[in-house]
């Protein structure tokens, strides 16, 4: 027991001296502060623009005597078996940031018909005999935006711009004569529709097998 | 190597561990969902959108008239041609809104072989101010051949004078001149032009 507790009394002596020598037990260390970053989000906006109709054969674009659409309206065209609507929307479609992955959901307003002046009085056969179509986004202006499709309703965009999207109504010219009347002098409505562009996820890319 | 048993009371003492701490997890997942359903922008994706009116058209109509003419229908005679309504011709008139191709169909009471329905020629021609001066021949044929193809197209609102001449050949048979008599329609059809 007595050389027990000489050795534990001599390590501690030791222990001491050590401590009492303050730098010896150092470690080097230097720092560089990294400079901080920022980063700006971007942003997706879209706005109406211009708009064109086409019936059958005449064109009414917007320009200084009036918009196309009340020019359309005010000629009084009025729609037969054959005839073709279409209605070529611009949008103004602003965009900052990287390239974006976005699903763009066309609502296209609903058909229907009634007689003239009579809403109470519907029309269903004109509304089922004309079918209603929608064309891909397309670029109007230099740089873009660019459409690249990549599945279903999803588009990878780049750069910004104006683009429009047509939509077509047609009425076919059929191999029968119709002499019922029940589509003749009947109002023909088209809903409100909207264009929605929505960001998705980048696609994940399938490894080659 | 080191071997390590299996002791009874190990089973035990994890599952008690990891029921002990289930009510933590469960609680640290309704935190966080709280948080995301408190910050929504945290989580969000870009959107826009554009919305533009509707638009009302009207549809149009195919509707044709017909001003009925006068001065009868003479009798027939071998070789000599004959106009209806001599006097006055009749008028046909295109009252929708859509051009019309006019065509005419030529019917008879009878076409027995032989019978003057079966040997009468007819001239269908149209003017723009009667049947005072030949207009453009359009169809010549016999009633057996029925509907004539489209003979002229009628702008919407625009009428003609429409000229229907016949006669019996010098070659029908003279079963043709004792023929009971025959009445004709002369129907005018209008039939929408594809836009």
């Amino acid at each position: 027991m007595k050389h027990i507790t000489k050795g534990i009394v001599a390590l501690a002596a030791g222990t001491a001296l050590a401590l009492s020598g303050a730098g010896t037990l150092a470690y080097w260390q230097s720092e560089a502060a990294l400079p901080g970053v920022q980063f700006t989000t971007g942003d997706l906006s879209l706005y109406l623009n211009d708009e064109r109709w086409k019936v059958n054969s005449t064109t009414f674009e917007s320009d200084d005597d009036g918009l196309a659409r009340e020019k359309m309206l005010a000629a009084n065209l009025r729609l037969v078996p054959g005839s073709t609507v279409e209605w070529t929307q611009k949008y103004v479609f602003e965009r900052t940031g990287d390239e974006m992955y976005l699903e763009l959901e066309i609502e296209l307003g609903g058909l229907s018909a009634h007689a003239v002046g009579d809403p109470d009085t519907p029309a269903p056969q004109l509304a089922s005999a004309i079918t209603a179509s929608y064309s891909a986004p397309e670029a109007l202006s230099e740089g873009g935006p660019t459409f690249e499709h990549v599945a279903g309703n999803v588009y990878r965009v780049t750069g910004a711009g104006t683009f429009s999207i047509t939509t077509t109504l047609n009425w076919p010219f059929g191999d029968t004569a119709d002499e019922s009347n029940a589509t003749e002098e009947k109002q023909l409505n088209l809903a409100a529709s909207s264009v929605t562009m929505r960001q998705v996820a980048a696609p994940t890319v399938e490894p080659p097998v | 190597m080191r071997h390590e048993t299996a002791r009874p009371g190990d089973e035990a003492t994890q599952r008690r561990t990891r029921t002990g701490t289930l009510p933590l997890s469960t609680l640290l997942a309704v935190v966080v969902a709280l948080a995301v359903l408190a910050a929504p922008g945290s989580m969000a994706y870009l959107q826009a959108a554009a919305a533009s009116d509707g638009v009302s058209f009207e549809s149009g109509s195919a509707s044709l008239a017909i001003t009925a003419g006068s001065g009868g229908s003479p009798k027939v005679y071998p070789g000599v041609t004959m106009r209806v309504n001599a006097t006055t011709a009749d008028i046909v008139t295109n009252t929708g809104t859509v051009p019309l191709a006019l065509s005419i169909d030529v019917t008879a009471s009878s076409v027995s072989p032989g019978s003057l329905g079966a040997s009468l020629n007819f001239t269908v021609s149209a003017s723009e101010d009667g049947c005072a001066t030949p207009g453009q021949v359009l169809w010549t044929g016999v009633v057996a051949a029925a509907q004539t193809p489209p003979l002229l197209v009628l702008d919407a609102g625009a009428s003609r004078s429409l000229c229907v001449s016949y006669q019996l050949p010098l070659a029908a048979p003279a079963s043709a001149m004792t023929s009971p008599a025959t009445s004709f329609t002369l129907t005018a059809i209008g039939t929408q032009v594809q836009p």
